[in-house]
């Protein structure tokens, strides 16, 4: 491993942590920091303040919960996939309600995770959607494609 | 200790198979049960075998890829499908995901990436591979949709003054009263004020809301 050329901060995957309760942001900071490629370069704790951390710190992907104060996660991924389309974002939620589901796919979330998710199934997942990758848990397949298959292109 | 992924590849060209076969010896967890080097072969190799997951190329001789994913869904439907091609036709990755495939790699893809997507897609993930997203997404790279104009946005909602606007868009920058008055140059009295009318006039409880719905409405970007 060339840690000369991961030190190069434009090798990095910056990442931006949009999370209201201070135990899971602490879980999801430190197993980012097993990956020297990825780089947390701001939290949030509600949608507003993620608006602001995404225009002075523009990172490349954002985790995102959608139960958050002042603003939702899905109200904050559309408004930031609106203007900042490059950007990614991962929902990270214990949510599986149908229309919250739906509702951030609309808004343009690139992949729907559980934070039952396998840690390292993360990691090499946030690899690839900051690659343009789109990604959806097991048990948030099974609600699009009951109550809306033509966002997957499903029948 | 976890059972290992039966997998059944299908694919004409023995040169990307040969690499497959190579790729996953290093992955114990995978195993490779059979091959096939066209749909209908693949189609019948399952009667006699129950793989959890097919690597299905499109373009095969005899029966198509897209054709073999339909069949093998309907007949199978616990069998998840990854296709694993160079096509990228936006009609061709359509067909695929309404014959069920359960995700579409591009065979550039990275190798750690193709693990995981083989072993969340066992457990029922869905996945698309970056060059071929657009399909669903039917996103257009380029300029955001403009924003309401502030004209309907007024139309919508209270009147709001020239000034109050002015006021409005320091909220939602997230500038206390005393920075709106420096900024403006009036007093923080007078600011407080226009805050107040500003809260009033869009029915919410408080600036922050004011600011939330300032940008959700598009009167203001962030």
């Amino acid at each position: 491993m060339n840690l000369q050329k991961i030190d190069n901060a434009n090798d990095h995957i910056k990442i931006l942590i949009v999370e209201d309760l201070p135990i899971y942001m602490l879980s999801i900071k430190s197993i980012l920091e097993i990956v020297p490629e990825f780089k947390v370069i701001g939290e949030a704790q509600d949608g507003l303040e993620a608006l602001k951390k995404v225009q002075i710190s523009q990172p490349d992907i954002i985790l995102m919960d959608i139960g958050l104060p002042k603003m939702s996660g899905i109200d904050a991924t559309k408004i930031i996939k609106e203007n900042y389309p490059d950007v990614k974002i991962i929902i990270l939620t214990s949510h599986t309600d149908e229309n919250e589901v739906i509702e951030s796919l609309e808004a343009g979330a690139d992949a729907y995770a559980l934070k039952d998710i396998d840690t390292d199934l993360l990691l090499m997942l946030i690899k690839s959607i900051k690659d343009g990758a789109f990604w959806l848990d097991p048990q948030i397949v099974k609600i699009v494609k009951h109550k809306r298959p033509d966002i997957i292109c499903s029948k | 200790m976890q059972e290992k992924i039966k997998i059944l590849m299908v694919e004409d060209q023995s040169l990307f198979r040969v690499g497959l076969r190579s790729l996953f010896e290093d992955y114990p967890e995978f195993d490779v049960i059979a091959e096939a080097e066209d749909g209908d072969e693949a189609v019948e190799m399952l009667e006699h075998i129950q793989p959890d997951l097919i690597l299905m190329d499109i373009g095969l001789p005899r029966m198509n890829g897209i054709d073999a994913t339909r069949i093998i869904k309907e007949k199978y439907p616990k069998i998840k499908v990854v296709i694993l091609t160079s096509h990228t036709d936006e009609k061709e990755v359509t067909q695929c995901l309404e014959a069920g495939a359960d995700a579409y790699a591009i065979k550039d893809i990275k190798t750690d990436y193709l693990k995981m997507v083989i072993q969340s897609v066992k457990d029922g993930a869905f996945w698309l591979d970056p060059q071929i997203v657009h399909v669903i997404k039917n996103r257009k790279p380029g300029a955001p949709p403009k924003p309401q104009s502030r004209a309907s946005f007024k139309a919508e909602h209270a009147n709001l003054t020239e000034r109050e606007y002015e006021v409005l868009k320091l909220v939602v920058e997230g500038k206390s009263n005393n920075e709106i008055a420096d900024e403006l140059k009036i007093s923080e009295h007078t600011a407080k004020a226009h805050v107040c009318n500003i809260i009033q006039k869009l029915v919410v409880d408080d600036r922050t809301q004011a600011a939330v719905k300032a940008i959700k409405d598009g009167l203001v970007t962030p």
